[in-house]
């Protein structure tokens, strides 16, 4: 079983507390089923001598102490004077599990089994220990004793650290517990499923879940401009203590996905790494693939919406599209701009033109796509995207998207260029689209010469031939018509745009022309 | 006080990585074998990679290295890689380093990949050598339990070297359990859960600079001055160096 997921934790605030974290979860493979409650405690939280109490749900068992370290705010309004903050807690993480039941996701795995493991909190309630963290707020600790492997994944009991006092770090104590508890607590459904998943995909969820149980707390967006300002990252990039936060910010990824696909996506696709193993990003392409749409698909319209936020939000994208930070760009001039993506990953670049002019990328199109977000009145039209080779007609920003994991390099280059420059139209020759190509101005040279001879010979193959090219021609404009209609028709639903196979096509065929 | 030995870590690290040979000693990196990088050769395959894993910021260090002393062939070095704490380390580019000179080299991120004038790079608690995904160069490292003072050249026909591999064959980062690159140097701490402090791991440090000279190093502390006292941030190493 690995062991480099033995826990999730919260607001890694440096590399150090990271590290002392996974190096307490390491600890933790000896100690496999222990608890702060145990005399040697659990992950270096001990109460030691203080009177250690409980309260608890249904489903939920609070820890506290009262004195010492890790003792809690004890103001109570009750007549048990159990503190008023271990009852929010208890309520809180309570609340937070009965929705996420009724979402259906799994229940967490009760630690009521292999008892000669160690310390379970005395029953198969979800343990919740207040103590007074080490830098972060949060933390979900797994009881090694208590994983089964199943279907190439590993399922575990877990519980979960909190903040025994949030006063400071949040603008009320409420405020701290409503923000980390859901959050924690997705971490221990997750291990229902999977102890260890790609860890931008558990901070990430758990981030959009916590958000989801309270649409009101705004933890979510505090950590989105992390990951707008971070685009190039790939997505799944490993992240230490200095880009920690990129992780939580990823959270916009299955914001995304919920929003394109419904909140049940996230939950299929738990489920699908729960029955197959694999990475996070694997089970996403496979229940995408049931949706009819890919993982390729989809990260590039999820750039796509990255370039369409905040005072650029416009129509389509995201419901809550104008509150989400900007991506920064580049500006695409005259001259060619030549980069590198690796894995899922996006680049963004502004474009304005007086008259219209045509973007073009030449990549590798298994690797990198291209999408223009055209402007209008000052703000991103993501409901008319279209994918690149495109016309430009005023302003736009131009996105390429890394499309697949793979990390190695995939240079790219991306082109403004005239509609009338040669050059422009050989690109559209390389990239497929020669159909469209407009006649050379000059005199027709030796070749040319020899097949326009050759067709005069037969005027009824030259008609066949124009034919030919029409009926071609004609199918390139349906394609294109296609993309507009799926456009325009998927706006009135969902406002966004939703490819097509043909403007996929279009886009393979951009990519031909990679050396 | 509980302490943990870092390298352990990285001893399970490199099992749940699936290495087949690095778990045997303290170090990151690969055994070295002379083999180029993917990062180092200027016509990588894993650039871009190496620009998400190590950042790539395309500016030179504001911080200084400076020496302390200079005694009997032992240079004491203070280099300033706090990189502007631990929140602003992401905009900030790395410190590089050369031995041979004693010096600061004025490298970005960016240009220090066709370089060969620097033989240390370093930023907060990271530190790689010039060779490997490195760089260009001939660098590589080794930890050997022995007291600084009394090695010596020959300490290196017995010391295994790794050489900087922050990638796989595919460009997937080789990281530690914390995230960040596992370097030839990711054993150089000890990590105190309670006070989150780094202390040197015993031992002495042997570096092949760019150019394949050796060193002997040694670290003497990450919250150095550049009076040679000791600090509060970290990242202000004090080392310890010499030809050998």
């Amino acid at each position: 079983m690995s062991v480099l997921s033995v826990q999730r934790t919260r607001r890694a605030c440096s590399r150090l507390l990271g590290l002392a974290l996974l190096l307490a979860g390491n600890r933790a493979l000896a100690d496999s089923c222990a608890r702060p409650t145990d005399p040697g405690g659990d992950h270096d939280y001990s109460y030691g001598a203080a009177e250690v109490k409980s309260f608890g749900t249904s489903t939920v068992r609070v820890w506290y102490v009262t004195d010492g370290v890790h003792a809690v705010n004890d103001e109570s309004s009750r007549s048990d004077a159990v503190p008023d903050d271990v009852v929010l807690v208890a309520q809180v993480t309570s609340d937070a599990l009965a929705s996420y039941l009724d979402l259906g996701y799994r229940a967490p795995i009760s630690d009521s089994s292999n008892p000669e493991c160690g310390d379970n909190g005395g029953d198969g309630r979800l343990d919740v220990y207040l103590v007074r963290m080490q830098g972060a707020d949060g933390m979900t600790a797994i009881d090694l004793g208590r994983c089964t492997e199943l279907g190439g994944a590993t399922r575990c009991a877990s519980f979960i650290f909190a903040q025994a006092n949030f006063a400071g770090q949040y603008a009320t104590a409420s405020e701290g517990i409503r923000t980390v508890l859901p959050h924690e607590l997705f971490h221990v459904l997750q291990n229902a499923y999977d102890a260890d998943l790609d860890r931008f995909w558990a901070e990430g969820t758990a981030q959009w879940a916590a958000k989801r149980v309270d649409p009101s707390l705004t933890d979510l967006e505090r950590y989105l401009p992390a990951f707008f300002a971070q685009t190039s990252r790939a997505l799944d990039a490993p992240a230490n203590g200095v880009t920690a936060a990129f992780l939580y910010g990823s959270a916009i990824w299955p914001v995304f996905l919920s929003q394109r696909h419904g909140a049940q996506i996230v939950r299929s696709i738990l489920e699908r790494e729960a029955e197959a193993g694999g990475s996070s990003l694997a089970s996403a392409d496979a229940v995408l693939a049931d949706e009819q749409t890919s993982l390729a698909r989809e990260f590039a319209l999820f750039s796509a919406w990255n370039a369409a936020t905040g005072s650029r939000a416009g129509t389509g994208g995201y419901e809550d599209a104008a509150k989400y930070p900007l991506v920064p760009l580049t500006e695409l001039g005259s001259a060619p701009i030549h980069d590198i993506s690796s894995g899922l990953a996006s680049f963004f670049y502004r474009a304005q033109v007086s008259a219209p002019m045509r973007v073009t990328l030449e990549t590798d199109s298994k690797r990198n796509t291209g999408t223009l977000v055209p402007f209008e009145n000052g703000v991103a039209r993501v409901d008319r995207a279209m994918p690149l080779p495109a016309e430009l007609t005023a302003e736009g920003i131009v996105v390429v998207s890394g499309i697949t994991s793979n990390k190695t390099d995939a240079p790219f280059t991306l082109s403004l260029t005239s509609l009338n420059d040669d050059s422009s139209a050989a690109a559209l020759e390389q990239s497929g689209c020669a159909l469209v190509r407009k006649p050379s101005r000059a005199g027709p040279d030796a070749v040319t010469s020899l097949l326009l001879l050759l067709i005069s010979i037969s005027r009824r193959r030259r008609r066949v031939g124009q034919i030919r090219g029409d009926s071609a021609a004609a199918t390139l404009s349906q394609s294109s018509s296609s993309l507009a209609i799926a456009a325009s028709s998927t706006l009135k639903s969902t406002g966004f745009v939703r490819w097509s196979a043909k403007p996929a096509s279009l886009l393979a065929r951009t990519s031909s022309s990679v050396p | 006080m509980n302490k943990f030995l870092f390298g352990a870590v990285l001893l399970l690290c490199a099992t749940g990585c699936g290495s087949d040979d690095s778990s045997g000693g303290v170090n990151g990196g690969a055994p070295n074998s002379g083999a180029a990088g993917h990062g180092g050769d200027g016509a990588s395959s894993c650039s871009a990679a190496r620009a998400q894993l190590l950042g790539a910021v395309d500016s030179v260090s504001t911080s200084d290295v400076s020496v302390i002393s200079d005694t009997d062939g032992i240079v004491t070095l203070y280099v300033g890689a706090t990189a502007g704490g631990t929140a602003a380390a992401a905009m900030n580019p790395w410190i590089f380093v050369s031995l041979e000179d004693s010096s600061k080299v004025e490298l970005t991120d960016l240009s220090s990949i066709q370089s060969t004038a620097w033989d240390l790079a370093l930023k907060r608690s990271l530190l790689y050598t010039n060779g490997g995904d490195g760089g260009r160069g001939e660098g590589d490292a080794a930890l050997i339990d022995k007291e600084f003072e009394a090695v010596t050249a020959d300490d290196a026909a017995e010391a295994k070297f790794y050489r900087e591999q922050f990638f796989d064959a595919e460009c997937n980062p080789i990281v530690d359990l914390t995230g960040a690159a596992a370097t030839s140097f990711s054993a150089w701490y000890e990590y105190d859960s309670e006070t989150h402090a780094l202390s040197p791991h015993p031992g002495t440090w042997l570096v092949h600079g760019a150019t394949g000279k050796l060193f002997k190093l040694r670290i003497k502390t990450y919250y150095g001055t550049p009076e040679g006292g000791t600090g509060m941030a970290g990242g202000a190493y004090v080392l310890e160096v010499g030809a050998l």
